[in-house]
This record gives C-alpha cells, sequence and structure tokens, in this order.
C-alpha cells in the first residue's frame, strides 16, 4: 500500500544537481563569497526558540495511566494495544503536558523596539511551516494581534510572553505557556504517515515581528511520545525512557581559566540551573581589538569528553521484515551544537559540533575579537542537542571606554538600566 | 625565346581514397557516396601511390606568354583504377590569363599508373599542380660534351622525419623524378655543373638545395621540406564512414586540437557541436539534447569508459595523439549502439605508425605527457604509448599559499594520470590484431575549513583499466569482421568526514562486428554487443532509514552509520542486424535496424526490442534529406538497484527518437545542416513521494526509487560550417530547444536542469603565414534553470534556516556570453618541430553566474560566477 507524503515543495531533479554542490562547494572553500555570515547579528534576529520540555509523554488507550515507570518496565511488547490512542499526558509533575516556550531574539539596531509573535502549530510533514497544512490541522496558539502592547520585551534577551497573561507568578510572567489538548494530539496521530512511530511531532510556526524589520518565520519542533521503547527481539519487557532535556551548560571560560564573573563555583550539578542566569547580568571588559578566548564549562564543570552532557536515550526502530530486522530500540547519544553569535567584533568560529560525519571532533573553544572602536557587545552561545533540545547563555562585553553600563543599553526592561539617550 | 611549359605534380594520400570504388572500376561517386560506402572498420591503405608515366604539356597561352606571365594552376584529378584521368578541376582560385583552362586541358590527357589500395588498383583522388614557367631561350647553345653525374636523394619532411612519396624532384629544368613511397629518388646521367635540385609538396614548402656535380660521381643528398602549416598540436583524427544514424558530427584534423577554448583538448572540440549543451565551467558534462550526462555513452572503440574527462574539468583521459576518430550521435543511432538514452560519443584509438618512429613531449599549466610510436617490425608489428601527469595540485598549492600571505586558506587538489599504450600486429593484409591497454586514475582531496572554522574533509577518486582486444578479418572483399574482448575494472572512493565508501566494479564486455556487402546496393550489418558487470562496493554509510525514525533535526552521524558490504551482478547483452540499402541503386537509401537487449540482475530478467529506421534521400548531388526513428533503452544505475538503497525492481529506462534533417553542401567547403528533433523517454527512475506501507500497517519504506519519470525533448539544431581548407575552419553552431521533464506522478511539466532554450557558438580559425594560427569562440546560451527560493524559514532545531522553494526550475539567470582565443605557433627544425600555444578563456572577463548562492538565512542573493579569465599556456615538442 502506498500513500503519498505530503508535497515537501523540494526540487527533484535527474542527476543533475551535484555540479551545484561542487560549485558552491568550491566558493564556500575558497571564501570568495560576499555575503554575510551567520554569527554577526547586525539586524533583526532570532537566535533560538527553546521549549521547557522538548518530549513530552503521552499514555494511550489500554495501559493503567496509574503505572509507575518501574511499573511500566513490566510490561512487555504484547501488552501495548493493537490501536494507539493518546489519552492523556504522562509525567511525574501536575502539569506534564503544560510547555514553557522562550524566544532569543536580538537587534542591535533596534534595541528598544518591542516585539511581537504569533504561534500556531500543526502536525509535521518536513516543512518549517503549517502554510501546507490543512487549515483543520492547524491550531492557533498566539496571535501578536492579541498581543500587541503587551509584549514590552526589547532587543536581546529571551523574549517571554505570557499567555494568559499571568501576574501572580513573576518568575514565570514572561513566558509562554501552553498545553496541546489530547484531541488535536490524536488528529495528528491519525495524520501521522508514521503512525507516531518513533515518536509523534508537532511543528510551532513561529512568527516574531518588530516594526521597522521583515518578520521572521521560525519553526519549532515538539515531540509527543510513549515513556516507553519497544524492546530488542528477545526481552520481554519494554524499555522505560528518559524524557529528553535541554543541554545544559554550566559556565563560560572567559580569557582561560578565568570565570566568567558572579558566577558560584565549577560545581555545576546535572540538572542546575543554567548558569548564565545569574553570569549574564554582568558585564566583562575587553580592549578593543582584544582576543578573548570563550569555553563552556559543562556539566560538573569537568573538561570531558564532548557529549558527555549528551543525553543517552532509546529510538525505537521499524520492522522490516524483509531483511529479518524485528521491531526493537537503538541506543544512541546526542550530538551537541555549539553555535556562537556576535552583536560585534569577530568569531573565530560560528558553529562547534560534536558532529563527527562532516568533520572533524573540535572542543567548543572559540576566539572572539573585540571590536575596535569602544562600544558594548553581546556575544551568544546557543547549544542545541540534536532532538529538539536547547539553551542559551550570553556575556555582554563592554569594549573600551563606553560611559554607560552595558546591559542598559540593549535591554532595560530586565536590567533596570536608564534608556538609551 | 623559347617557352618550357612544365607541370609539377604531387600525390599524397589522400582520405577520398576509396576501396569500395576501386572495387566497382570506374563507377564515379560523389564524394558523400564514397564517404558512406567505405566500410568502416577497413582501413584504406595506399600500398601505391600513382606515377605519372606520361606527360603532357599544355599550351602556354599566348597573351601570358608575350606577357612574360608565370602561373601554377592547382587541380584536383581523379585517376581511375586504370590509370586514366576521368576528371580535373580547379582546386584554388582560378588565376585566369587561361592557364587555368590549358591547365585542365592539358591534365586530362596525363596517363598515370594507377595508385593501389590495399594491393589492389584503386580509383583515388590527388591534387595536382600544373606550373607554368616562363624561361627565355638559351642564348648559347649548351656545351658540345656532356659528361653526368648521380644523384641519390631522398625526400623527407622537417621535424617529424617521415617520407614524403610521389614528391617531383628536378634538378634546374633539365631533369626531373618522382619520390618512391619510402621518400628516396634516383637521378641517372645528371649533367655536371652547379645545380639547384627543387622539390616542391602542395602542403610543403618549397626546397631548394644547391649540388655540385662532378663527372661520373655519385651525389647522395637529403631534401628536408618544411610543411606550410606545421604545428606540433595538430592530430590525425578522422570521423569514420559509418551513416547508419540520421546525424553525426565530425571533426576533423586540427579543428580537435586548435579550437579555442578547448586546451587542445579534441573531446572537448566535440563539445561545440550543434545538439550538445553548455557544461558549466568547464567541467566537461556530456549534456545532449537536454538529457542527463548519465544517459549518454562514453565509447573507446565501442566500449563503456566510466569518465572521459579527469576530474574538475580537467582533460580527457586520452590524448589526442591516440585518437584515430571521434563521433558524435545525438540521437537516432545506429543499432550498434545501445544502453543510452541520449547521445554516443564513440572514441576510436589511433594505429600507431608502422614505418617510423614519432614522439612528443608536452608541457602545460595544468600537466606534462610523453607520447610515442614506432615500428618493431616495419608493417607488421607497432606499438606506441603514453602517460601524461598533472601537477595542478602544485601549481595551485603554490599560488594560493602566495596569495593568501599567511592566511589559512582551503585548496582543492585535483590529482590525475593516464596512460594508455597500443600493439598492433598485421600477419597479412586479411587479419591484424591490435591490444590496447589504458586506464586513468583521478583523486580529489579538499582539505578547508567551513565558515564556522570546523574542519573539513572531502576525498573523492576514482580509477579505471582496460584491457582490449581487437582481431579484425577480411576473408573477402564484400566480408570482413572484428572481435572485441575487453576486461577491466573500475575503482570508486568517497569520503565525507567519517564517511567512506569503496567499490570495485569488474567489467567483461565482448564486441562482435560483421560486415557484409553481398551486393553493390547493399550493405548488411550484424552482431553481439555484451557486458557483464560485478559490482563489490563496501563503506561506512547512513543506514537511517527504514530502521528508524529519528528527530528531523538529526543529522546524519556517524553513530548512526554502518559498515556495510555490497555485491551486484549486472549482465547485459544485445544482438543487433541492420543494413544499409539503395533500392535500385537510387538516390534512397533506406536504414533499418533492430536491437534486442536482454538486462539481467538481482535475478531478474528484461528484453527489449529496439527497432530503429533512417532514410535518405539525396535529392540532388548538393542536398539531403533524411529522416528516422527508434527505440531507445538502458538500465537504471547500478547503485538505484540496491535491496536497501534503491529498488531492484527498477525496470529498463526507455526513449523514442524521432528526426527529420536536411543538408546542403553550399559550396565546395561549405554546408549547411539543419536538423530538427523530437524525443520522449518513459519510466525514468525517480524517488517517490510515496510511503509503503505493509499489510499491518507499518511502514515498510518510504521514499524509494521507482520508474516514474517522464521526459521530453524537441528542438532545430542548425549547423553552417566551412571545413576545413589550408588556411580556415569554421563553423556556426545553433541550437533551438527544450527539455523537460516530469519528476513525480501529478507533477506538471518542468525544465530539466540543463535546459538551454538557445545555445549559439561561433568558431573560427585561420592559419597565416610562418605557421601562425590564430582563432577564436564565440558562445551564447541561455542559462541554467534554477529553482528560486521564495522565503526562508529559521528551522530553530538545527539552527539554520530552510528556503520555501518556489517552482522547480522556473528562474533563469542572464545569457552565458564568452570569447575565447587562441594563438598557436610552430617552429621546425630538420629533425624535430617546436609548438607553443595560448588558450585564453573568457577574454572580455564576462561575469557569467553558474548558479546563485544564499546568504545564510535566504533572504540576500549573489551569483556564484563563472571562469574568470583563463590563460591556458602550453609548449610540445615533436620529432
Amino acid at each position: 500500500m502506498a500513500r503519498a507524503l505530503p508535497d515537501r515543495r523540494l526540487t527533484r531533479r535527474r542527476d543533475g544537481s551535484w555540479w551545484r554542490l561542487v560549485a558552491a562547494l568550491l566558493v564556500a572553500l575558497s571564501g570568495c563569497s560576499s555575503l554575510e555570515t551567520p554569527e554577526i547579528v547586525k539586524d533583526f534576529r532570532v537566535l533560538g526558540v527553546s521549549l521547557s520540555r522538548p518530549e513530552v509523554f503521552v499514555m494511550v488507550e489500554g495501559i493503567d495511566p496509574t503505572l509507575t515507570p518501574a511499573e511500566l518496565q513490566t510490561l512487555t511488547p504484547e501488552d501495548l494495544p493493537d490501536a494507539i490512542e493518546i489519552t492523556r499526558y504522562y509525567g511525574s509533575d501536575a502539569n506534564p503536558g503544560q510547555v514553557h516556550l522562550n524566544i532569543l531574539a536580538a537587534n542591535p539596531e533596534r534595541p528598544d523596539t518591542p516585539i511581537s509573535f504569533r504561534v500556531r502549530a500543526c502536525p509535521y510533514y518536513e516543512a518549517y511551516r503549517c502554510d501546507d497544512a490543512d487549515l483543520d490541522d492547524t491550531l492557533l496558539l498566539y496571535n501578536f494581534a492579541a498581543q500587541e502592547g503587551q509584549n514590552k520585551y526589547r532587543g536581546h534577551g529571551t523574549l517571554r510572553a505570557p499567555m494568559p497573561p499571568r501576574t501572580d507568578a513573576p518568575d514565570d510572567a514572561q513566558q509562554f505557556t501552553f498545553e496541546l489538548p489530547i484531541d488535536y494530539l490524536n488528529k495528528v496521530l491519525d495524520a501521522d504517515p508514521f503512525h507516531g512511530f518513533g515518536g509523534l511531532l508537532v511543528l510551532l510556526d513561529i512568527e516574531v515581528r518588530q516594526a521597522g524589520s521583515p518578520s521572521i518565520r521560525v519553526g519549532k519542533l515538539m515531540t509527543y511520545s510513549l515513556p516507553f521503547a519497544l524492546a530488542n527481539e528477545g526481552d520481554t519487557s519494554l524499555i522505560v525512557k528518559e524524557q529528553n532535556r535541554n543541554p545544559l551548560t554550566c559556565a563560560l571560560v572567559i580569557r582561560d581559566s578565568v570565570l566568567s564573573p558572579n558566577f558560584g563555583g565549577i560545581n555545576c550539578a546535572i540538572g542546575a540551573r543554567l548558569a548564565i542566569e545569574t553570569s549574564e547580568q554582568e558585564e566583562i571588559e575587553a580592549e578593543p581589538g582584544e582576543e578573548v578566548a570563550i569555553e563552556p564549562v559543562m556539566n560538573r564543570a569537568e573538561r570531558r569528553e564532548l557529549g558527555d552532557e549528551a543525553q543517552i536515550y532509546y529510538a525505537d526502530t521499524f520492522p522490516d521484515p524483509d531483511r529479518g530486522i524485528p521491531p526493537g530500540n537503538k541506543v544512541l547519544s546526542e550530538v551537541l551544537d555549539f553555535d556562537y553569535y556576535a552583536t560585534a567584533g569577530k568569531l573565530s568560529a560560528y558553529r562547534l559540533s560534536t558532529r563527527t560525519v562532516f568533520s572533524d571532533q573540535a572542543w567548543p573553544r572559540i576566539k572572539w575579537t573585540a571590536p575596535k572602536q569602544p562600544q558594548c557587545a553581546d556575544v551568544f552561545l546557543v547549544l542545541r542537542d540534536d532532538r529538539g533540545g536547547q539553551s542559551w547563555t550570553r556575556r555582554t562585553f563592554r569594549v573600551g571606554d563606553v560611559p554607560y553600563q552595558c546591559p542598559a543599553c540593549v535591554n532595560p526592561e530586565i536590567y533596570g538600566c536608564p534608556p538609551p539617550q | 625565346m623559347a617557352h618550357l611549359r612544365r607541370a609539377l605534380c604531387f600525390v599524397f594520400v589522400c582520405a577520398l581514397a576509396s576501396p569500395a570504388a576501386a572495387q566497382e572500376g570506374a563507377r564515379t561517386f560523389t564524394d558523400e557516396e564514397k564517404a558512406e560506402q567505405a566500410p568502416e572498420p577497413v582501413e584504406a591503405v595506399l600500398t601505391r601511390p600513382p606515377e605519372l608515366l606520361k606527360f603532357a604539356e599544355a599550351t602556354y597561352p599566348e597573351a601570358a606568354r608575350e606577357a612574360g606571365r608565370e602561373a601554377a594552376v592547382q587541380l584536383i584529378l581523379t585517376l581511375s583504377a586504370e590509370g586514366k584521368v576521368t576528371e580535373a578541376v580547379l582546386a584554388g582560385e582560378p588565376v585566369g590569363d587561361g592557364f587555368d583552362e590549358a591547365a585542365i586541358e592539358a591534365a586530362l590527357q596525363l596517363e598515370w599508373r594507377p595508385a593501389e589500395v590495399n594491393g589492389a588498383p584503386a580509383e583515388v583522388r590527388v591534387p595536382f599542380i600544373y606550373r607554368f614557367a616562363f624561361v627565355p631561350d638559351p642564348e648559347e647553345p649548351p656545351p658540345a660534351e656532356v659528361k653526368t653525374a648521380r644523384i641519390i636523394g631522398r625526400v623527407r619532411e622537417k621535424g617529424t622525419r617521415l617520407p614524403l612519396p610521389a614528391v617531383p624532384v628536378s634538378l634546374g629544368t633539365i631533369a626531373e623524378v618522382l619520390s618512391d613511397e619510402t621518400g628516396r629518388f634516383v637521378l641517372e646521367n645528371a649533367p655536371v655543373g652547379e645545380f639547384e635540385l627543387v622539390a616542391v609538396s602542395p602542403d610543403h614548402r618549397r626546397e631548394r638545395l644547391p649540388v655540385t656535380l662532378v663527372a661520373g660521381e655519385e651525389v647522395e643528398v637529403e631534401l628536408l621540406l618544411e610543411r606550410l602549416r606545421s604545428s606540433p598540436f595538430e592530430t590525425i583524427v578522422r570521423g569514420d564512414r559509418e551513416r547508419s544514424s540520421l546525424t553525426r558530427r565530425t571533426l576533423e584534423d586540427e579543428e580537435l586540437k586548435t579550437v579555442p577554448g578547448s586546451f587542445g583538448d579534441p573531446l572537448r572540440a566535440v563539445l561545440n557541436m550543434p545538439g550538445m549543451a553548455r557544461s558549466p565551467y568547464i567541467l566537461g558534462l556530456v549534456l545532449v539534447r537536454g538529457s542527463a550526462p548519465s544517459d549518454s555513452a562514453i565509447l573507446v572503440d565501442g566500449h563503456e569508459v566510466p569518465i572521459i574527462y579527469h576530474f574538475l574539468g580537467g582533460p580527457s583521459v586520452l590524448p589526442a595523439d591516440m585518437l584515430e576518430r571521434i563521433d558524435f550521435y545525438p540521437g537516432n543511432f545506429s543499432a550498434r549502439f545501445g544502453r543510452a538514452l541520449g547521445g554516443i560519443i564513440d572514441v576510436g584509438t589511433r594505429r600507431p605508425n608502422p614505418k617510423a618512429w614519432r614522439g612528443n613531449a608536452h608541457f602545460d599549466l595544468f600537466d606534462a605527457g610523453l607520447y610515442f610510436e614506432g615500428p618493431i617490425i616495419e608493417d607488421r608489428l607497432a606499438i606506441s604509448g603514453s602517460i601524461r601527469r598533472s601537477y595542478v595540485d602544485a601549481v595551485i598549492q603554490t599560488v594560493v599559499e602566495v596569495l593568501a600571505d599567511g592566511e589559512n586558506v582551503s585548496v582543492v587538489l585535483p590529482v590525475y594520470y593516464d596512460y594508455q599504450t597500443r600493439l598492433d600486429f598485421r600477419p597479412s593484409h586479411a587479419h591484424s590484431l591490435s591490444l590496447v591497454v589504458f586506464g586513468s586514475d583521478d583523486q580529489l582531496e579538499v582539505v578547508g575549513s567551513q565558515s564556522g572554522g570546523t574542519d573539513v574533509r572531502l576525498d573523492a577518486g576514482i580509477a579505471f583499466t582496460r584491457v582490449k582486444l581487437d582481431w579484425h578479418a577480411q576473408p573477402a572483399k564484400w566480408l570482413e569482421w572484428t572481435l572485441s574482448p575487453v576486461v577491466g575494472f573500475d575503482e570508486t572512493s568517497y569520503r565525507v568526514g567519517t564517511l567512506e565508501a569503496e567499490g570495485t566494479l569488474y567489467e567483461y564486455a565482448l564486441r562482435f562486428d560483421l560486415r557484409a556487402q553481398p551486393v553493390e546496393n547493399l550493405i548488411l550489418r550484424t552482431g553481439f554487443d555484451g557486458m557483464a558487470r560485478t559490482l563489490v562496493a563496501k563503506g561506512r554509510v547512513p543506514v537511517l532509514l527504514p530502521e528508524y525514525r529519528p528527530h528531523p533535526s538529526s543529522t546524519i552521524g556517524d553513530r548512526e552509520a554502518a559498515t556495510i558490504e555490497r555485491s551486484l551482478d549486472l549482465m547485459t547483452g544485445a544482438f543487433y542486424l541492420e543494413a544499409e540499402w539503395r533500392p535500385m541503386g537510387g538516390p534512397v537509401t533506406v536504414l533499418p535496424g533492430v536491437r534486442t537487449d536482454q538486462y539481467t540482475w538481482v535475478d531478474r530478467y528484461r528484453f527489449f526490442v529496439d527497432p530503429r529506421l533512417n532514410v535518405r534521400w539525396a535529392v540532388t548531388d548538393d542536398i539531403t534529406l533524411s529522416a528516422g526513428g527508434g527505440l531507445f533503452s538502458q538500465p537504471p544505475v547500478e547503485w538505484r538497484l540496491d535491496p536497501e538503497f534503491g529498488n531492484p525492481e527498477l525496470e529498463p529506462e526507455w526513449a523514442v527518437h524521432t528526426g527529420l534533417g536536411v543538408a546542403w553542401k553550399m559550396a565546395e567547403a561549405l554546408s549547411l545542416s539543419v536538423d530538427g528533433f523530437y524525443i520522449e523517454r518513459y519510466d525514468l527512475s525517480e524517488r517517490t513521494n510515496e510511503a509503503e506501507f505493509d499489510e499491518n500497517g507499518n511502514v515498510a519504506d518510504i521514499s524509494r526509487w521507482e520508474n516514474i519519470g517522464r521526459g521530453r525533448a524537441y528542438g532545430v539544431e542548425v549547423l553552417l560550417k566551412h571545413e576545413l581548407t589550408r588556411q580556415f575552419y569554421g563553423w556556426i553552431s545553433y541550437t533551438l530547444s527544450r527539455s523537460e521533464q516530469i519528476f513525480q506522478i501529478g507533477d506538471d511539466w518542468s525544465p530539466t536542469d540543463f535546459d538551454q532554450t538557445h545555445i549559439l557558438v561561433l568558431v573560427a580559425s585561420y592559419a597565416f603565414s610562418d605557421n601562425w594560427r590564430a582563432g577564436l569562440r564565440f558562445r551564447l546560451v541561455s542559462c541554467n534553470p534554477q529553482t528560486p527560493v521564495e522565503s526562508p524559514t529559521l528551522d530553530s532545531d538545527r539552527g539554520t534556516h530552510q528556503p520555501l522553494f518556489g517552482p522547480p526550475l522556473s528562474a533563469r539567470g542572464p545569457l552565458f556570453n564568452q570569447l575565447d582565443i587562441r594563438v598557436d605557433r610552430s617552429w621546425t627544425f630538420d629533425w624535430w618541430s617546436l609548438g607553443v600555444y595560448l588558450d585564453l578563456q573568457n577574454v572580455y572577463n564576462a561575469v557569467n553566474p553558474e548558479a546563485v548562492q544564499y546568504n545564510y538565512r535566504y533572504d540576500h542573493e549573489a551569483p556564484i560566477p563563472g571562469l574568470p579569465v583563463l590563460p591556458s599556456f602550453g609548449i610540445q615538442g615533436s620529432f
């Protein structure tokens, strides 16, 4: 039986495109391109979108909803229902389906211009927009029209928009929080060509606007999956999975062995809050044109092999009767990408990664060259795993003699600095 | 005063020598007919040049005599197998003053000993110069007593030292003799005194050699004649005469090595013919009538080779010295060829010189090479060999390091070499054996840094070797056959980061071709064209699907890679039968043919019957109409048959070619041809947009290869060509075409990657005196279609932007325009010659975008420029 996949609007050609790849490769390698590079932020940009839960567990009909993780492990594949229907969210806290969305936006040109956004959800079909999805499958989660004037968070920093606006919990008031209805998840499941196998993907189609700049479309995937994986052949039990979490950095080492200010030590523990939340409020002084080494400190602040912070996880595998492959699982380790951005100066690298397919492994240490003119500059590190987890940190540099406190120039709402002159 | 009327004749081996004509006695053919009649595999060897037996004195035009005028009338004489002059026509511009008429009248009275081709008297055409020399009457009578001497000499070509047969050597106005086939001559009873020996050949400079003759003595001399247009870069490449295809493009002689912009590479020169789309940069892709590069076959002596050009636009893997002929069939080709939907480029290797040793060494900016050929046993066993090695990697490295001035710059380093050798054994006139071993090796290493600073490593390599044995026999004049087995292997390797793959393909091929001409107006041809391939591959490659569904932001990583090994057997065999029939010996020639292809792979068997029919009608001596059509098939690309990465159920792809053409010989050296074509391609293998589910609803496979693609191409090709003459050649080629494809079921027609609506190519080359030659090539071509990007989306999980494409291949850039020039200069010395050339591409540095590149967020675009001004300088010494 064959079923058409949605139109991906990708070009398909008859073995004639390879030369374009060759040409692009040669141009890229020769350094002949005059186009801008991604690591320097000059205008309105979205650098990252994170979810408090990049993976959300759901439970299906036919399985006792009160089972604990330990009890789940006593189940066998035969205990699974033939027809899957999602019945509820599954997790240890009170609101396991609730997700907070953060957007990291930046615009050195208009640091004080408000930003608004719209969020829609739809089944994921490889395209990172909901435009092609059926209207019935698209769910409007948040519309900038309803929030104009209320989003006062400007310029750099984490854009956190409450929906509905909340005043009772200041720490959470700057987050956009949502929870997809179970009925909607079942609708997405019905449309999934993989029948939910390996996880159900929902696309968050986000449009971010700032007056005076072109709007930016951003795609972010949510994963809804069962809390267990199929066992390998011969095993009689299911394997309980660990929910994917955002990758964490504890701190940034600035100028070799000097930790960024106000950071509480090197003993980060797994699950600790991002170090950036305490350290990014401080500014660091730098001389014009100075080369500053920047290096992330991973969890437990020990320099380990890259990937220590990456999670081990189980991925369900498809059965393939023709090749004698039964349903089962693969044990995989996350790959981490370290993306650096700067609003001024020059970065020695943009993306460092633990990926080893197309590149040699490199420790994510970079050099940032400060601009030659006195000014404030921000350097961002966005850390991504390869299944939706994401976090970021920022360091603000005062380059040369700047007559004001730098963070104030870029985000007066958060940092309480005087408005720009 | 007395007038001596002298004729100097020049006879040399001429491509027009026709064994068929020789067999048919006095029957006269047009040039085209002669060309078509000649059996392609039979090499017409002039075993004895014609010899002038009886000279006929022309009448010196009275007015010219009174004016004291002299003249040299260039003629082309047709000599019958009996030695009679059946036709005498002017070969050059009329000289007037009555000289032309007088020369023709006298030439028809000449008597010759017939020429012999392959040991039999044959009709030939020879150039002949009837020279009218005005000589005053001797005022004093000759001395009463004349003592004599003897002159023994040899006429050879300066530089190459090749013997020149049938060159008239005169001793002043007293005696004249023709050199024999070894270039030797003897003048008996020459008068004593101081004289001047003069040797004249139409293609050489007149050579004068003062001699002093003493009574009773013998003088031994050597006359070295310098070619009028001598260039070490010339090659002797002739198109064969096979005409069972509707359209054949053939370039000859120095056309192939002096076309500007081709770097002296004959196989690049062919890319300037109608029907051939422009290849990006100098990549040398064979893009025939809008088809994909893999749809066209590159054959060497009828057998496929995996590559014809070295990496990244390098030269062809066969050097010009090894080539005998290059034929390009843009479609509707003979049933002898198959396994291709596009066109055919058939390259023939050259028989080594069985009489004299020759060789050369060349150097240019990219590589250096050596070539040699010569007899081991004269006329029976001869050998040739060639080797070439690139050093462009070292050149690039050095230049980049100097320019980079310490900066870390990535470098693309192609390294290649190739080698060829051919051994020919001719035990008798009826049989000949040749053993050809050739191959090449290409390695490409890319080491560098991305803009982000991550190291990148990309290595690729391909090497192949072929060993071919040809046994040609002609047991009777009407029957001949060739048996040609080949063994070889290809080795490929790729490495991207930690992923790598390598494969070895073993190939065994056999061709048998039999040609018979039972009656005068019928030629039959049949044979077998078979090939068996075994592909053994292993590698560390991604095996993501269908085992598990990764998160879309997951990039293929080595953790998901697995080491796999594959072995695939593919066998194809074809029988073919075709005829060339001229009903009643009339103006119409019918060329029916049929080819049966059997394909076997992965325990599957396919059988195709490809009928073909071409018809030509010689409306007049100068105008020929042609029409034809046929079926063509080819197996899928091997790796697409893999059970895991491809689909072993794939069917062969096939096409219908139709065409209509007219050829008009406008003048002696000027021709115009117009060809229209329409091609439909079916069952093209493409990836589907569908997921396969088993009976339980589980995903069994997604996006598999299926025979769902279709293609079509149609257009008109015009070629106005000035054939190679003494000083000039050139052509204007224009193609108006459209090539479209359907990639998915339900899709609309969209252009193919290399759909170029207008392709205009102008080539001209002129040989000046003093061994200078200069030429130019100008091209005006539609830009390849491109797929526009409508808007981007930031993929937050990957941190990269994803383009949203517009309609596939719906946009085009500006017209490609480029002017190339080439200048050749050569010097000839007694024992060797030296040539240099400068080939300058894109003289006015036109910015020709080959593609569009976008910035990281796809909101700004910039052209990927084509080649800038690109000079190439070469030097070659030959002996």
